[in-house]
């Protein structure tokens, strides 16, 4: 075998193992891409900068990132958190609508139950919404803007026992908006939700 | 010869008016009537039909003019009115060219004035040898007569011409003229029957002469066909020796009675009588319609009013009517929140609109007393007395007529009912009879009322009908009832609804429902409600819209809340008819609070919950329970204590609040000596006021967790609350500073057992109305002397059932105690018989309330699991998902049990069905 022709073969096994990493990463990219089509709605309340310890309100966004296809009538979650150094004052109103059954105003607020002393005897926030009518006041995709989608906020303030370098968690223990068909609810036990807990740090 | 002579002069001469002895019945408007037979059957005309009782316009006869046939002479003006009146003559004309279709110029005509006669050719006979009867007898008055042309026709006049063969019909003792006969025994040619009902008839026999009284003669032995269409026989029936006769027509539509002539009785070979006809108008039976089920729609309009007014309140909309209907509808039983709720914002609307009108003695409409009986009808649907309703007695103004009547008769119908609703009295007693008086007076010539015109609307005539009921028995009363029952029949639709402003509407079937039922007819079946086998109740369910469990108003209209309410309510009265209750606004069924009861204040009720039995081991703990019925959060309530007697042999492990209970924390103490267990929540360092979440009552207030010290079996264990008090302040001479709770239930007997026992209680039986049948109810069996956990069956023999273990009711009670649902029909004491359980120590299949899918949370996904099983959305539930289902523990699982789980769920608050368990006395 010449020089040459023992060039000519390692340069076409070179071409080869080019190809096939090329062809590799062109699959990554397409899975990656795919996955960003597909993902999973995420619902995450917003971490908030350092708080001082005179900080009057703690207002704390709980947004979602996206909806499935389906109609949403009921959500709810459940959201521990230390009471003997946080109080839980209640919630406000997020941009997130609801379907409204006027035909004059398409859509409305959800009236979300909420019951904030029982929470700060609980240290859980349970938060519940419901539409009787399962369809009519619904959570629904084509109501999410683009980005920045507030569910709900929750409010806090620091008790006095709070201080300098304390760290509170707010973690979700449960969360789900209910759809009809189960299989379409976005649900943390059923990994179709996915959560970003928070933290408040007293600073 | 003689006798031929004779004949055709009763013919020809000697016709003549008559005072009419029968009275025919619904001769139509300004006809005469012809029958003419030959031989005993009758003749046909030139279309085909028999000329049985044919209908002649008298307006025809009036347009004949006698000088076209050459009988100018024969004119007669008997009135002298310078008009020539139509006469028998005319009709004789218009018979043979119109209905037999000869001419005239056939019959041969001789005579004068006062003496026609005919010698031959009328109506196609060859001879004169005819019989003529008219109205129902030989034509004779003093032995004189008066021919054809001067017999003038008056609206409803029959006559009958039977020709013969033989001329023996003139001397034999069965001649005559057949007819039918009413139950009066009155000659008719009209019957009303009912399709598939049987019918009786009376055929009689005409016999009347010259010179002779006449008579009718039953016919007994005698055949009678029936058809469609005379001579076409169905079938035919023989009458019985009074004449009588009885026809089952197969259908509805137009059907006719006859006979044929008879022989002679001396002349068995010769037709001497005629034949005889009637016209029977067959309705659909109303006995044949199966009075229809109405409560699926019942329920479920109830059901969307229950979810879509939630908090009703004063008004016609979405207030009084709404709770007539879920009250008069059986949706809620009478103390439900859902009414009590109502009945407290009534009482705030009272206090500020009674207050409001210058008159200040309970109107709340200067002008519109309907505004006062509306709801005095809604408050005593819910057993509220209306003398007393927050500061105001409601029936006062209704001493002033003047004030009931600025309504006009809405004004004097609605304070007749609201009256009645619980039998008010008015210190000036003459008030009723006032209104009815004016009622009265208003009644219009066709029988109805209406706001304002002459013709009668049947919304008000309704409404008239429903005040006066409980005044039947005056005989003004009844008369003009009668009047207007039939006033709405006559105007009901072909399709069974009813119009008022000229559009069929629901409202207005509803109010005829209403009417109806309270005068005890049964509107779906009663033929005076049915038109074309359509009835009114059929006409209010087509404005029912399926799936939004709501009425429209119009055909072509949408939901609409007043139909919705006034059909719901009318569908009430029509289902309480059904069922045997009373009428809609007859109340007397309700149980009414005493009147003080609602204005005192603070009537908190304590109630005791313990186990029925427990176990002889000492260290055993079981737990008692006690609940309160009401509280009110804002009242400032800021300690709550209470002593209960702790039996010998028992010692008490803790005392805990209920988890709806806020604002305090719980001391206790168990005297020894004297085994008195003294308990107080309050909050020493702030002063809270003591609060109870959720609105859900009863609500648990404190965990009594008990050791079993040493107790024997066969020892009954009384518990008692001795006293408790809610303290607003410390001021002890103030004496508003404490309210005491009525603990007179708050006993409970325990008894202890040896080895393994079962007690029972029942939560709650199905009422069909929202997925639980009537025929399953929920136990709950607590199993005292086991160990451990374990599974358990049952089995009577009949049934098996295996049932589930909650954690949750045996936490609370301290007793292991397992759930299921079972036939209702098995006996409680089943259930304490040891002999149908087996207990084996495997793991139990368990069951969470509130946890719809079963996933082990209870979170959104259940709430909306209720609601769609409610919508009907999902499969119907089986027992296991009732179970979970079911958390406000009623017979119904609907959208309360999804905001049950709501409730739960935000306030942490537990579910009534274990509040409901724990506080139960066994039914052992």
């Amino acid at each position: 075998m010449s020089e040459e022709k023992k060039k000519s073969k390692s340069r076409k096994w070179i071409i080869i193992i080019l190809g096939i990493i090329l062809l590799i990463i062109i699959l990554l990219l397409f899975t990656r891409c795919n996955q960003s089509i597909n993902k999973i709605p995420t619902l995450t309340i917003e971490t908030p900068q350092k708080i001082s310890t005179d900080t009057e309100e703690i207002s704390l966004d709980v947004t979602i990132s996206d909806f499935g296809d389906a109609l949403y009538p009921a959500a709810s979650m459940s959201i521990a958190f230390d009471p003997a150094y946080l109080e839980f004052i209640g919630l406000g109103e997020g941009n997130v609508f609801v379907l409204n059954e006027d035909e004059n105003v398409t859509k409305k607020l959800p009236e979300w139950g909420c019951n904030p002393s029982q929470c700060n005897k609980s240290g859980k926030i349970n938060i519940m919404y419901l539409d009787t009518t399962a369809g009519k006041n619904a959570f629904t995709k084509s109501l999410l803007k683009e980005n920045d989608n507030v569910v709900l906020r929750l409010k806090f303030r620091l008790r006095g026992s709070a201080s300098t370098g304390d760290v509170y968690d707010l973690v979700f223990e449960d969360a789900v908006f209910a759809a009809s068909d189960e299989n379409e609810s976005l649900a943390i036990a059923r990994d179709t939700l996915k959560v970003r807990n928070s933290k408040i740090v007293v600073g | 010869m003689i006798g031929k002579r004779i004949t055709s002069a009763f013919l020809a001469l000697t016709t003549m008016v008559t005072a009419i002895p029968f009275t025919a019945t619904a001769a139509e408007s300004n006809n005469v009537y012809i029958s003419i037979s030959y031989d005993g059957q009758f003749i046909n005309g030139k279309e085909g039909n028999a000329v049985a009782y044919s209908a002649v316009s008298l307006d025809d006869l009036a347009a004949i003019d006698l000088d076209t046939y050459g009988l100018g002479d024969y004119k007669y003006d008997k009135d002298g009115d310078g008009t020539p009146d139509a006469t028998a003559l005319h009709l004789y004309i218009y018979t043979q060219e119109n209905i037999i279709g000869n001419d005239w110029s056939d019959v041969n005509v001789t005579g004068s004035a006062g003496s026609i006669f005919f010698e031959s050719g009328l109506f196609g006979f060859e001879d004169c040898n005819l019989n003529y009867f008219y109205n129902g007898i030989y034509p004779e008055v003093d032995g004189w007569g008066v021919t054809a042309d001067q017999i003038v026709l008056s609206e409803g006049d029959f006559f009958d011409i039977a020709g013969y063969t033989s001329w023996s019909f003139y001397s034999d003792s069965a001649t005559g003229f057949h007819y039918f006969a009413d139950e009066n025994g009155e000659i008719t040619h009209n019957y009303s029957a009912e399709s598939g009902k049987e019918t009786t008839f009376r055929l009689v026999r005409s016999y009347s002469a010259m010179g002779s009284e006449a008579a009718l003669l039953d016919e007994s032995g005698y055949t009678v066909y029936y058809g469609t269409s005379i001579g076409n026989a169905a079938g035919s029936v023989t009458t019985d020796s009074s004449g009588e006769g009885k026809v089952t027509f197969p259908s509805d539509g137009t059907w006719y009675l006859w006979c044929d002539g008879a022989y002679g009785a001396e002349n068995s070979e010769d037709i001497v009588s005629s034949p005889a006809s009637a016209v029977v108008n067959v309705k659909e039976s109303a006995a044949a319609r199966q009075p229809q089920d109405v409560s699926a729609v019942l329920n479920a309009t109830m059901a969307k009013l229950a979810d879509t007014v939630t908090e009703p309140a004063f008004g016609t909309n979405a207030g009084e009517w709404t709770i007539l209907s879920l009250a008069r509808g059986g949706y809620f039983e009478k103390d439900n929140a859902y009414f009590n709720d109502y009945y407290d914002r009534i009482v705030a609307t009272v206090n500020e609109k009674a207050a409001s009108v210058s008159l200040a003695n309970g109107v709340l409409h200067k002008s519109k007393s309907t505004d006062n009986s509306r709801l005095i009808i809604a408050l005593s649907s819910i057993g509220k007395d209306a003398t007393s309703v927050g500061d105001w007695n409601l029936i006062t103004p209704y001493e002033d007529f003047s004030w009931i009547k600025k309504q006009g008769l809405n004004g004097t119908v609605f304070a007749l009912i609201a009256l009645d609703t619980n039998n008010y009295q008015t210190v000036d007693t003459t008030i009723r009879q006032q209104c009815i008086d004016d009622i009265l007076s208003r009644q219009l010539s066709d029988g109805g009322w209406a706001l304002s015109g002459s013709v009668s609307d049947p919304d008000v005539t309704s409404m008239a009908l429903q005040a006066l009921y409980p005044y039947r028995d005056q005989a003004e009363v009844s008369a003009a009832a009668e009047k207007a029952l039939t006033c709405l029949s006559d105007v009901q639709n072909e399709d069974g609804g009813y119009s008022s402003f000229r559009d069929a509407n629901c409202e207005s079937s509803a109010q005829v429902i209403i009417a109806a039922t309270t005068w005890g007819i049964n509107p779906d079946t009663d033929s005076r409600f049915v038109k074309n086998n359509k009835s009114v109740v059929d006409a209010l369910l087509t404005h029912y819209i399926e799936d939004e469990a709501a009425f429209k108003h119009v055909a072509a209209g949408s939901a609409n809340g007043m139909a919705t309410d006034q059909a719901c309510y009318a569908l009430a009265a029509y289902n309480r008819f059904m069922n045997g209750k009373t009428a809609l606004y007859d109340m007397s069924d309700v149980e009414f609070d005493a009147a003080e009861s609602e204005v005192v204040a603070g009537k908190l009720v304590a109630i005791l919950g313990v186990p029925s039995e427990i176990s002889d081991k000492s260290g055993e703990n079981f737990n008692a329970t006690i609940s309160i019925d009401q509280w009110d959060n804002t009242a400032g309530y800021k300690l709550v204590d209470f002593v209960m007697n702790v039996p010998a042999g028992l010692s008490v492990s803790s005392v805990t609040a209920g988890n709806r209970l806020d604002g305090g924390e719980v001391s206790y103490h168990l005297e020894a000596e004297t085994g008195k267990l003294r308990v107080v929540y309050f909050d020493a360092n702030n002063n809270n006021d003591i609060t109870v979440s959720g609105t859900e009552f009863p609500a648990q207030l404190f965990t009594i967790e008990f050791t079993v010290d040493k107790v024997n079996a066969g020892d009954k264990l009384d518990v008692s609350v001795g006293g408790m008090s809610i303290k607003l302040n410390s001021d002890s001479a103030d004496e508003k500073s404490m309210i005491i709770v009525d603990t007179t239930e708050t006993t409970g007997v325990i008894d202890v057992v040896k080895g393994v026992s079962y007690s029972a209680v029942c939560l709650y039986i199905g009422d069909d109305i929202d997925l639980i049948p009537s025929t399953k109810k929920a136990v709950a069996v607590a199993a005292v002397g086991y160990d451990k956990i374990g599974k358990l069956a049952y089995n009577d023999s009949t049934n098996k059932y295996e049932f589930r273990y909650s954690s949750e009711i045996s936490e609370k009670t301290g007793i292991m105690t397992y759930v299921c649902l079972v036939d209702a029909g098995i006996d409680m004491t089943e259930f304490a018989d040891s002999a149908n359980f087996t207990y084996t120590t495997e793991t139990p299949a368990d069951i969470t309330f509130g946890d719809v899918n079963n996933d082990g949370i209870i979170n959104a996904q259940d709430a909306l699991g209720a609601v769609d099983t409610w919508l009907r959305k999902t499969d119907a539930p089986e027992d296991d998902e009732i179970l979970a289902l079911n958390v406000n523990s009623d017979s119904r699982i609907n959208t309360f049990d999804a905001l049950g789980i709501v409730e739960a769920y935000v306030n942490d608050s537990e579910y009534m069905i274990i509040t409901k368990a724990s506080a139960l006395s066994t039914n052992k």
